[in-house]
């Protein structure tokens, strides 16, 4: 049974006051009748005194006896509670008062066991749900250092936690020493963290020796107070996408072989066909004369020249410099492009225009610049086949940082509509049977080398390019 | 003699496939292109046709195709005769229309088997 400490105290100490106070006032009155009061009452006081201390000494026993169990239980319950163990209750006791308390307090530590359940749910949740992400998160503080990743990108790299948490971004992602911005690259994590705004980039990160590269978008985590605390760094790998872009590159130049290829075909048959018939006639049939057989060696021969012509052009095309680049001479390179082409010149009875620059214009570039340069011109002798006036004009001009050079022809020009698709492979406006590859050829030679080429139809075509002026 | 129809754009060639028929018993009609030789079949009885694919303006196909409204007979012993490969609109064009192929180069002794494999068919 339960009892009210403070009733009995109140109880027993009102007993005990009553008590002397009864016994003071008869034995006073008793002394008094008999003529000795003033010793009796001294002696009566001081009893009193010693009655209330001995009894409060009683009195304060019992209480602590009472209190230190249930104070001890609560000590301890605090203790357990404070450790984490909020499933721990505090036993129930036999004073009322400590009761109540006991059970605010296991009502508390009920409540804060339920709010701790729910927050532990919350966390695994989040938990999971940052795991279960494919791409890599990767949380960093202002100073740099990594204070959370989920798993797929411990389980990618191969990283342990301990590898991760707390060490620096750019000695996990980069492998690097210092950091990026000190190794001249942009952090661009830093950037984040001034301006707040989010970024997305693509990147090529070092993991444990293998390279990634990643797009990684930065994105600011801020307090209520709107302060960044964080950066959170979505990174998705795409290494492979990335290396499939490049087998795909590949593909299509494979796929480019195989119309070169049955571009070209035509143009080595055609000729064999010419050989190998005229030789089955000299071995079946036999020739009508020597000039019908010097006639048909003639054609033999032409044949063969035609199939040289397809070789050198599979080499052009084919064509893999190796040397490093170093200045070139343009008018140098032009002036070889009209030598080469100076037979060409004379048969179809062209005339050549030539101004070259003075201050002999240079650019870097390596020696097969000047395939470009003879493509041009022999496209555009050839658009004068079929006009009376036949003029070739070759220009270089430097131009503050740049070099231009000019080759024009007095031919049918090129309709406007099809002035872009000039540098198409295969595209031709000559006829059919041609490998429309000159000015295709052309142009990425001259983009190898950081040039560019424009074309401009007025009385003919004229094709200019511009390149940066070497030394300059 | 049987007569045939030979188109190719390249002389030195038709001039060839002459020496080769006359050699193998038959009669050539020659010809450099596609609109040349249309107005030779309006007026002449050929046997067979031996034409080039890929030639400037019109490709072999279309000679068959118009061959083939005119003299449905003809267009069964039309052969192409093509240095073309990996050309895909030619070989779906052998594949519908199942035309005979001589490659180039080409030999006498194929054209002849090729011609003799026609005229076992008439028979």
């Amino acid at each position: 049974m339960r009892r009210n400490l403070f009733i009995r105290l109140f109880i027993v100490s009102s007993s005990l006051a009553v008590l002397p106070v009864m016994l003071f006032t008869i034995i006073s009155v008793y002394l008094q009748e008999k003529g000795m009061e003033p010793f009796g009452l001294k002696l009566f006081f001081m009893g009193f005194i010693l009655l209330l201390i001995v009894f409060s000494f009683i009195i304060s026993y019992i209480f602590a006896s009472k209190t230190e169990k249930p104070l001890k239980e609560l000590v301890t319950a605090a203790e357990r509670f404070s450790e984490g163990d909020f499933d721990y209750r505090v036993p129930d006791v036999d004073i009322e008062d400590f009761q109540r308390v006991n059970d605010a307090f296991n009502r508390m530590a009920k409540d804060i066991n339920l709010l701790t359940k729910e927050l532990d749910d919350a966390k695994n949740y989040f938990k999971q749900l940052y795991d279960s992400i494919s791409n890599y998160v990767i949380i960093v503080s202002p100073n740099k250092s990594i204070v959370e990743v989920n798993e797929r990108f411990l389980i990618d790299t191969g990283l342990s936690r301990d590898e991760v948490i707390g060490k620096k971004c750019w000695e996990v992602v980069h492998s690097y020493s210092k950091p990026c911005n000190e190794m001249g690259e942009v952090c661009y994590l830093e950037e984040v963290y001034k301006d707040g705004i989010q970024r997305g980039i693509t990147h090529v990160h070092l993991i444990k020796g293998r390279r990634h590269i990643h797009n990684i978008v930065y994105t600011p985590f801020r307090d209520k107070k709107g302060n960044i605390q964080f950066v959170i760094e979505d990174i998705r790998d795409i290494t492979d996408v990335a290396e499939m872009q490049e087998r795909i590159k590949d593909s299509e130049k494979m796929a480019a072989v195989g119309r070169l290829i049955s571009g070209l075909a035509h143009e080595i048959n055609n000729p064999l066909a010419i050989i190998s018939g005229y030789t089955q006639v000299a071995a079946h049939m036999g020739f009508l004369n020597e000039e019908k057989f010097r006639d048909v060696c003639g054609k033999i021969e032409e044949a063969s020249e035609r199939i040289n012509k397809v070789m050198k052009i599979l080499m052009d095309f084919a064509g893999v410099d190796t040397a490093p680049l170093h200045p070139v001479s343009i008018n140098e390179a032009l002036k070889n492009t009209l030598s080469i082409l100076q037979k060409e010149i004379k048969n179809r009875g062209v005339s050549v225009v030539a101004e070259f620059d003075v201050s002999e214009p240079s650019i870097m570039a390596r020696e097969d610049i000047i395939r470009a340069f003879y493509n041009i011109a022999t496209n555009a002798i050839e658009a004068m086949s079929d006009t009376d006036k036949r003029v070739l004009t070759v220009k270089s001009r430097a131009h503050n940082d740049n070099v231009i050079i000019t080759i024009s022809d007095t031919g049918a020009g090129v309709p406007r509509e099809l002035l872009s698709r000039l540098i198409e492979p295969f595209f031709t406006t000559k006829e059919f049977g041609r490998l429309g590859m000159g000015l295709s050829t052309a142009y990425s030679v001259i983009r190898n080398y950081g040039g560019d080429i424009d074309f401009v139809t007025n009385n003919g075509l004229s094709v200019i390019i511009n390149f940066k002026r070497h030394g300059r | 003699m049987r007569k045939i129809l030979v188109v190719d754009d390249e002389p030195d060639v038709v001039e060839l496939l002459r020496i080769f028929l006359n050699n193998i018993g038959y009669e050539a009609d020659v010809f450099l292109s596609c609109e040349e030789s249309m107005e030779a079949v309006l007026n002449n009885k050929y046997w067979a046709v031996l034409c080039d694919y890929m030639m400037p303006w019109a490709t072999g196909d279309n000679l068959y195709y118009r061959i083939k409204e005119m003299d449905s007979e003809l267009a069964k012993r039309f052969i192409i005769i093509t240095g073309a490969v990996l050309n895909e609109r030619l070989d779906e064009f052998i594949k519908k229309e199942g035309v005979r192929v001589i490659n180039k180069p080409f030999k006498l002794e194929v054209l002849r088997n090729t011609l003799m494999e026609l005229e076992k068919e008439m028979s």
